[in-house]
């Protein structure tokens, strides 16, 4: 037997080689040479799931049920093959999202809910603390065996307690964060799964092989024994089928979702393809642990202990030997088992407790401004405390109610209670309807049957609630019995309770998630877990800054550590303070949102840091919302520029159109006086096509235009004859662009002068025409006196004879002068009586032969040679005695003009649409000066008193009246000819 | 040559004109009167009758056409040849309408209007 105070120093010792290995471990984590991120420490870390339960318990079990004890390692054996799917899935989602404990994943699979964490948390700490108590009373009871006596082992028990909080806060609870992994306390974890199992082989293989003689030996001796039955399943045995199978269900669930399963497995995880070699390895470890579980179970049946002892065969065998030192081996793996669990568990719980119900509360009851105040001190206080609280929970349930229970029996309780969370998880996982109404429900329903079923029983039996009045009416009721609910009997009361436990956890859960509907929250963190979709968020803002960040962390963890946290992340990064990129200062952000994540729970975290740096969740939708309205402008804008450069391309197409189709020339010179437009009417107008004249010097190609033209400035008006004879209005205007230039437009104004010179002859001619009958009158009436006194004197008897004869010789004379100024008035009075109304259908040339005819026989033109030749025409609405006139004027003037003999030809011919009268003589011709004028009323070539100067002009006015033209030809020495032309119709 | 001697009016602005035809006629032995207007010579219609009124057109107030178109309505048959400076078919239309014999186109010749007159008279 060993002293008290000895085994507490031993004690103390095994825990201070932890201490030392935990801080190497961190040590080499800090300078980056982990020795902890590998598979190998990753499945020794799960191991902790072997407790003092397995370590005393398998042995306990096996000893009074034989091989049902190897469903607790079957289980998670099974399991083990599934990790590859389920494990890392879960890893993946809780990396990305932050999430540290098992009721912080279930409560953000389903949208976030902080209700649901609490109460999953709740659940956990009911459903875990007895376990942990489990440990503790292992610790205490194995201290009382090796010491041989009770006393102050309790207190000895309470003292360990206090350790290993200490050690819990020490390396999992030094600084607030929850998210980063402990690499000290896993090593140390890894270590003593180490230690547990190499006490366990030590044990089984020294009662094995040294206290018998092998397998065969114990195996054949016990089926000989009245424990035959241990070696046998089935009917007839302690263990139902049902039972097998409940219990490897059992602990296929706990081995996934017990809160310090949880935590090694996923938290502490460094790297996700460990878990493809811990699939392995962990089984591997599991074999090994339980190999020697039956031979010690036998073993100490063999050696007389008896069954009631059985958990504690592992260090009554060793005693009863008087071998000291494997007793001591035994204690020391059983103690690690259990401290292993004590620190690992009550680490998850208090995290759980801390994020899921602490900080809730505290950020909603306190003032935030004084959160902020107190936070960093206050709340890693308030963690140390749950750590301890959750440890001391477990001390008095050990000491009070744990003494009627084995090991296995309270191992079991929790690990019903864990499978409470598993339906809302691995149908969460995959299942996107799964919501939160009915993980609620389906959680709260199991937690009922969990507590009706396996907690009040116990409760019963130790005698905390009494059975009386309507409570043991309840529970003796047919239906409301804890022990055969709805009447269900013959299940052993894992299976009973497993049972209804799942039925009503399933039922609501799926029957709610059908019939009820998820938020947008719920449906967004579905598709997060279910199709592990990352949400596209904002591209990281850049506009706070590395000090922002670090405040804030300050702010919760003080100032130390806040820098500690952010230089070694960068170290880590190999990045430098001062030079950090946009997306560098992003890692670092959510190095931060983790760590406070890890501090104070993802929620909680993502509110406090998207308070301080980032935009909120409204925020970025009213920024998403203002970007997609600016996307949605500018899409319109993009829409209305090509419509408004459609517009503007047709604009100018239609402009230039324009310019191209205007009657007047349009040229364009720029400030060196070269063209840069040139539209086509100016090509049709100068014969220059518009490639000649491309930024050729506008004076060069229209050298006409005066060279000053384009040194005044401001608009001008000119017009100009070219050499053609062409005649040119010109607009000269300045652009008003400052670069300079002239728009100049050329108008044709030729054919308008010409008709224009038309119209004064007309409108000349015209009021001539008004004159004479005036003139004729005013000239008429003396002329009419002096013929009547002329012919009165005439006729009057002269005396002398001579007198007489020039009297009357004077008389004829001054008769003559009359006559002649008679006939000029006759042909005045003539010239204005012109009318068209007295036109008829005539025969042209009929009225030709009877002028001709006129003229032929008169004896002053015998030496004239007239030729003849007149076509066939149609008849014509003319006036024949106007047209006689004209035709008479022509002629005589033909024979004025060749008194000294001549060739007069006179033709006359239907030409396209019109009628040609042509009269060519074989005269001097017309002086090219003059013949302008020869239409011209009082102009003649005759000389003075020889002609009246009106002939031509009346033939031009009658001819006019006739819609017709009169046109000459002449060439001096040439001849003369002219061609009268009357419209056909 | 004639025996009663005819009375002939002759209404003409140009005073020399018309003395010198109111001599030619005498010589043929006519009774002649002259007035230089329409209105002095519708004073000398209203004393005396005429055979024969030879009257311009263009005068100085009330134009020839008229006086003679006034005066036929009181005297129907009242003999009239007009005088005129140009010869157009509009007035020998006009004339022929009012009621007169003959025109005579000015210059007078002599020889045509002691024709006319005597043809007017009905010699």
């Amino acid at each position: 037997m060993f002293k008290g105070w000895i085994l507490f120093l031993f004690i103390l010792g095994y825990l201070g080689v932890l201490f030392i290995i935990a801080y190497i471990a961190e040590r080499r984590e800090k300078s980056g040479r982990s020795i902890v991120s590998n598979p190998y420490v990753y499945s020794l870390s799960l191991a902790v799931y072997c407790t003092s339960w397995t370590f005393y318990g398998s042995v306990g079990r096996a000893a009074t049920s034989g091989f049902s004890f190897l469903t607790i390692y079957l289980g998670p054996t099974l399991m083990a093959a599934l990790w590859a799917v389920l494990l890392k899935k879960i890893i993946r989602i809780a990396k990305q999202n932050r999430i540290t404990t098992i009721s912080d994943f279930i409560g953000v699979r389903y949208g976030n809910s902080l209700f649901l964490s609490a109460f999953v948390t709740i659940v956990a700490v009911v459903g875990i603390t007895p376990y942990l108590g489990l440990q503790i009373k292992a610790i205490i009871s194995t201290l009382t065996i090796l010491a041989g006596q009770t006393k102050g082992m309790a207190a000895a028990g309470w003292y360990i307690t206090l350790i290993l909080g200490v050690f819990a806060i020490i390396f999992g609870a030094r600084r607030l964060d929850s998210s980063e992994r402990h690499e000290g306390l896993i090593f140390a974890i890894a270590f003593e799964s180490l230690i547990k199992l190499v006490a366990f082989l030590m044990v089984g293989l020294y009662v094995t092989y040294y206290l018998f003689d092998g397998f065969g030996d114990i195996f054949d001796r016990i089926k000989d024994s009245e424990f035959g039955g241990l070696l046998f399943l089935g009917t007839g045995t302690q263990v139902s089928y049902t039972e097998w199978a409940s219990l490897l269900f059992l602990s296929m669930t706990a081995i996934m979702f017990l809160p310090r399963q949880f935590h090694v497995a996923v938290v502490e995880n460094s790297d996700i393809s460990h878990v493809s070699k811990a699939m392995w390895l962990f089984p591997l470890y599991l074999l090994l642990i339980n190999i020697f579980v039956m031979p010690l179970a036998f073993g100490g049946l063999l050696l007389g202990g008896s069954q009631a002892d059985a958990d504690i065969f592992m260090l009554t065998i060793p005693l009863g030997q008087g071998n000291l030192l494997i007793a001591l081996l035994t204690f020391i793996g059983g103690f690690a088992a259990a401290t292993g669990m004590i620190i690992v568990e009550s680490l998850a719980l208090s995290t759980m407790v801390m994020n899921n119900l602490i900080m809730p509360t505290v950020y909603r009851f306190a003032e935030k401004k004084l959160f902020e105040v107190i936070y960093p001190v206050f709340i890693i206080n308030i963690k140390r405390l749950v750590i301890m609280g959750c440890i001391a929970f477990g001390y008095f349930f050990a000491v009070s109610v744990g003494e009627f229970y084995s090991l296995v029996d309270i191992g079991l309780k929790s690990f019903e209670a864990m499978t409470i969370f598993a339906p809302s998880i691995i149908l969460g996982l995959y299942w996107k309807r799964g919501n939160k109404k009915g993980a609620l429900a389906g959680i709260m329903a199991g937690f009922i049957i969990w507590f009706y079923t396996l907690i009040v029983p116990a409760m019963l039996k130790a005698g905390i609630i009494d059975e009386h009045g309507y409570f043991s009416m309840l529970i003796n009721s047919e239906i409301l019995n804890p022990h055969a609910l709805f009447g269900l009997k013959g299940l052993d009361r894992w299976s009973h309770s497993l049972f209804w436990g799942l039925f009503f956890n399933l039922f609501f859960y799926i029957s709610l998630s059908i019939f009820t509907k998820q938020d947008s929250e719920e449906e967004r963190q579905s598709l997060i877990f279910v199709d592990s979709y990352t949400p596209q968020a904002l591209p990281a803002r850049a506009d706070y800054t590395l000090q922002e960040i670090e405040a804030v962390l300050e702010q919760y963890l003080g100032k130390r550590e806040a820098r500690e946290i952010i230089d070694s992340f960068l170290m880590k990064n190999r990045l430098t303070r001062n030079s950090l990129a946009a997306r560098e200062l992003a890692m670092v952000r959510d190095e931060a949102l983790r760590i406070l994540s890890g501090a104070l729970g993802s929620a909680i975290a993502t509110i406090i840091l998207e308070d301080k740096l980032l935009i909120t969740e409204k925020e970025r939708g009213e920024l998403s919302d203002s970007i997609r309205q600016m996307t949605d402008t500018l899409r319109l804008s993009r829409q209305e520029l090509e419509e408004a450069n459609r517009s503007l391309a047709y604009l100018k197409e239609f402009s230039e159109n324009i310019i191209e189709s205007a009657p007047v020339g349009i040229v364009t010179v720029d400030a060196h006086r070269h063209i840069t437009y040139w539209n086509r009417e100016m090509e049709k107008m100068t014969q220059i096509s518009k490639p000649e004249t491309a930024n050729r010097p506008v004076l060069s190609l229209l050298p006409w235009i005066p060279a000053d033209t384009f040194e005044k400035n401001g608009q001008r008006e000119m017009e100009l004859q070219t050499p053609l004879q062409q005649s040119f209005k010109i607009n000269i205007s300045p652009f008003t662009d400052p670069s300079g230039g002239f728009v100049v437009i050329f108008e044709d104004v030729t054919e308008k002068k010409k008709m224009e010179e038309q119209l004064v002859q007309a409108v000349k001619l015209a009021s001539i025409g008004k004159l004479t009958a005036g003139i004729s009158h005013e000239i008429g009436n003396p002329l009419a006196s002096i013929s009547s006194l002329v012919q009165e004197l005439r006729d009057l008897p002269v005396e002398a004879c001579s007198e007489k004869t020039f009297f009357s010789e004077s008389l004829l004379t001054i008769n003559s002068h009359i006559e002649r100024i008679a006939r000029i008035v006759r042909s005045l009075g003539d010239f204005a009586r012109i009318s068209t109304r007295e036109k008829t259908l005539s025969n042209l040339p009929e009225i030709l032969e009877r002028t001709i005819n006129l003229v032929r026989y008169d004896k002053r033109f015998k030496h004239i040679d007239l030729k003849t030749e007149i076509g066939e025409v149609p008849l014509l609405k003319v006036n024949p005695d106007q047209l006689q006139q004209v035709f008479l004027n022509l002629i005589l003037n033909a024979f004025d003009v060749m008194q000294d003999g001549g060739t007069l030809a006179v033709s006359m011919r239907q030409l396209d649409g019109f009628i040609e009268i042509g009269f060519r003589d074989t005269g001097p011709g017309i002086d090219s000066s003059v013949i302008d004028k020869i239409f011209d009323p009082f102009f003649t070539t005759k000389p003075l008193g020889r002609g009246t100067g009106l002939g031509l002009s009346i033939c031009y006015g009658i001819i006019r009246e006739h819609s017709g033209t009169i046109t000459v030809k002449s060439e001096k020495g040439a001849g003369t000819a002219f061609y009268i032309r009357l419209p056909a119709d | 040559m004639s025996i009663m001697n005819e009375k002939i009016l002759i209404v003409e602005d140009e005073d020399t004109l018309c003395e010198s035809l109111q001599r030619v006629l005498r010589r043929e032995g006519y009774e002649v009167d002259i007035a230089d207007s329409a209105e002095t010579a519708v004073r000398l219609l209203e004393q005396y009758s005429y055979d024969l009124i030879i009257t311009d057109i263009i005068l100085p107030g009330i134009s020839g056409i008229e006086l003679i178109a006034r005066y036929r309505e009181q005297k129907p048959g009242q003999k009239v040849v007009i005088m005129t400076a140009y010869a157009s078919l509009e007035t020998a239309v006009e004339a022929l309408k009012v009621g007169a014999l003959d025109f005579i186109v000015k210059p007078v010749i002599h020889d045509e209007i002691k024709r006319i007159v005597k043809k007017a008279l009905g010699h």
